[in-house]
């Protein structure tokens, strides 16, 4: 390994152990205190975590990745992903966090008062996690490769990168709970920001113009990697799939049709409320409307998050054909000046304006945006296995510690079934079919999500009427439609790209059916109950009452202390 | 209790020690009667849908433009960026921030005016207790 990435990564496990040391000492070692923080997460606290847990490796490398093989219609990922909070923030953070539950399937059973609904939310939620788990593997495994030089015995780069990330990960969550989880996840998003406010710094004083940047790049034809006649990738102008006319970097077209691009934002959108990982961190805010401003600031963190992203991508697209003649390094990732693999678009900026440190700097960031998902993913897991499946099932006599120990289990077993899966897929079968594999296999997950637990949570909110049967039937329709959908589209060559992204299809599929399923069956017994809890205050207005008197009791005291 | 309209001052989370292992609500001494909740919610609902309506013609306006209108992917401005290019890689996080600070100010006064007012409505529900 380089001295300069040994020190860098060395220095980033090293904060993490030190925040899960101190988040492990503060654990009161509750159930409630292991999986959700003991509810007292603080908004810009909490805001930070949730960003940290979003921003995966398909933001912090695939974004810029895929804006830079495939310009506007890369820019789209960006949009949607930054999107998705929008309607976390208007429909579901505060109603989904007073209801109080401790996971996303444990949410539903209570709503729709029913435990086929929980059972069959588990088996969603869980395959979510594991389609939203495989590509930050595969994106470890790529990190690692410019990060490392060596490898552990038996593996190769990409599998040493995959192995090593999931075991320190897996131990930080064992080991450091909620807590422990929330205060890396919040530190770590700070430092990916800083990782990409020093990037467009080096990247603007360098002469860098963005506008002028587009402007050029927009008048020739965008140059991509296709397979030859021989199978060895050659450079070649990527034609536009609405005009049928060579593509330009800020044309629409370059990897979607007209259909396709909407049908990525919808994904996108409606996906990022059926992300469990995600929905799951609002359950540690102190209140409903604490979780709601949670999401306001997500929503801005974001954004500034993923603009820069966007020019960064843009200045790679830029800034590497011309360098490759200076640097043997980047020849080597490249072909006609054209990246091989476009995630790494960001780390081969970072080595052009840091040296080798910057690689450094750079690619431990994508570790540390993996870690900081993989963590969240599991604690997800943990809730779900501990709480929905263990506690409610296997043992329902459970004790304290017998409930920690199922979901540190669960931590484990999960975190072994991605890094197998991780290490068995070959991302380079997967490149042609959509512009960034990492971004495109999240997207799936999103694809699921947004099909399934998305329709039911917000309708199961909004709408009094809604029925577990209407839940379940949603739920299966969603998944059968979408999984297939996306099976197609990853698998097969000459598939539409619209299969991978199916929601707008799958999901509407899935709301159509819930509708009617529940205008047929029984509604659900004692609504009015459930909507004062969900929708009322008065939760909210106890806990920001107590905290009140929190508040002036430690004020006085402290008056009291002083001379 | 609340700051205001907005009520959307930071929460410290030690203000919130009271709550460590408290998954119950016996520590909640404030209820909502049923008839406030249910008009607040209509409100709400309206608030959430109105705003995610402005969402939407955002977005599928920005991608309208980008696929129907040719001065939209081929015009100049700031600096020879596209409008196309600008408004997806930089305004409509604008907007969309824009949006949900509006949409959560207005469901947080709507909470505030409608509900914890002491009042029990048609009678169908608790009183708040004071």
């Amino acid at each position: 390994m380089r001295t300069s990435g040994a020190l860098v990564f060395g220095a980033a496990v090293a904060m993490s152990a030190i925040v899960v040391a101190i988040a492990r000492f503060r654990n009161a070692g509750t159930v409630v205190d292991f999986q959700l923080a003991g509810r007292r997460m603080g908004v810009t606290t909490n805001a930070l975590a949730i960003c940290g847990d979003y921003v995966s490796a398909a933001s912090f490398l695939g974004v810029a990745a895929a804006v830079y093989s495939a310009g506007l219609d890369g820019v789209w990922y960006a949009t949607g992903f930054a999107a998705g909070f929008v309607p976390v923030a208007l429909f579901v953070a505060a109603p989904l966090r007073r209801l109080g539950e401790r996971s996303i399937p444990d949410f539903l059973a209570r709503r729709y008062r029913s435990e086929v609904v929980r059972q069959v939310a588990v088996v969603i939620t869980e395959l979510v996690i594991l389609a939203y788990l495989l590509p930050q593997a595969v994106g470890a495994g790529l990190a690692w490769e410019l990060l490392g030089q060596g490898s552990l015995p038996g593996l190769s780069q990409y599998g040493t990168g995959i192995v090593v990330s999931t075991v320190l990960v897996a131990s930080m969550v064992v080991i450091g709970g909620m807590r422990g989880t929330t205060w890396n996840q919040a530190l770590q998003f700070v430092v990916l920001v800083g990782i990409l406010t020093w990037l467009v710094l080096a990247v603007l004083s360098d002469g860098f113009s963005y506008g002028a940047e587009v402007a050029r790049l927009s008048a020739e034809p965008l140059q991509g990697l296709t397979a030859g006649p021989d199978g060895v990738p050659r450079v070649a102008t990527v034609v536009s799939r609405i005009t049928g006319e060579p593509a330009r970097f800020s044309d629409p077209g370059t990897r979607y049709g007209a259909f396709g691009q909407v049908a990525l934002v919808v994904t996108l959108v409606f996906g990022t409320t059926g992300l469990p990982h995600v929905m799951n961190r609002f359950l540690t805010s102190p209140s409903g409307r604490a979780a709601r401003m949670t999401a306001v600031w997500v929503v801005g963190l974001v954004g500034g998050f993923y603009s820069m992203a966007v020019l960064l991508g843009t200045a790679a697209r830029s800034l590497i054909p011309g360098a490759t003649a200076d640097h043997a390094w980047l020849r080597a990732l490249t072909i006609d000046g054209v990246l091989e693999v476009p995630e790494y678009a960001l780390i081969s900026l970072g080595r052009l304006f840091g040296g080798d440190a910057g690689l450094s700097v750079v690619t431990t960031g994508a570790v540390i945006a993996i870690m900081s998902t993989v963590a969240g993913l599991l604690l997800a897991a943990s809730a779900t296995w501990g709480n929905d499946v263990y506690e409610r099932w296997i043992n329902p006599a459970a004790s304290r510690r017998q409930a920690l120990a199922a979901g540190r289990v669960a931590v484990g077993v999960l975190a072994v079934v991605s890094a197998v899966l991780g290490l068995l897929l070959d991302p380079d079968q997967l490149t042609g079919s959509i512009p960034s594999v990492i971004a495109g296999l999240v997207t799936a997950a999103f694809g699921i999500a947004g099909s399934t637990l998305a329709p039911v949570i917000v309708i199961g909110i909004w709408w009094p009427r809604a029925t577990a049967h209407g839940a379940v039937a949603a739920m299966v329709v969603g998944f059968a439609t979408s999984t297939v959908s996306i099976g197609f589209g990853l698998f097969s060559d000459s598939a539409s790209s619209v299969l991978t992204t199916p929601t707008i299809v799958s999901g509407t599929l899935a709301i159509l059916v819930m509708v009617v399923v529940s205008r047929l069956t029984q509604p659900t017994t004692d609504v009015d109950e459930l909507w004062i809890v969900m929708h009322g205050s008065a939760q909210d207005r106890s806990v920001e009452r107590l905290a009140s008197l929190t508040r002036s009791s430690a004020g006085a005291s402290g008056r009291v202390r002083s001379p | 209790m609340q700051s205001g309209p907005g009520g959307d001052r930071r929460l410290d989370p030690h203000d919130f020690d009271l709550f460590a292992d408290a998954e119950s609500t016996a520590l909640y001494d404030e209820v909502d009667s049923n008839a406030e909740v249910r008009a607040a919610f209509h409100s709400q609902r309206r608030i959430a849908l109105g705003h995610f309506v402005v969402f939407a013609v955002a977005i599928a306006g920005t991608a309208a433009a980008t696929l129907a209108l040719g001065w939209w992917t081929r015009g100049r401005v700031l600096g020879g960026m596209t409008p196309g290019f600008l408004g997806a890689g930089l305004a409509l996080y604008a907007v969309f921030l824009v949006i949900v600070i509006a949409g959560a100010r207005l469901s947080n006064a709507v909470e505030d005016q409608m509900m914890g007012r002491g009042t029990s409505g048609d009678g169908d529900g608790p009183e708040r207790r004071t």
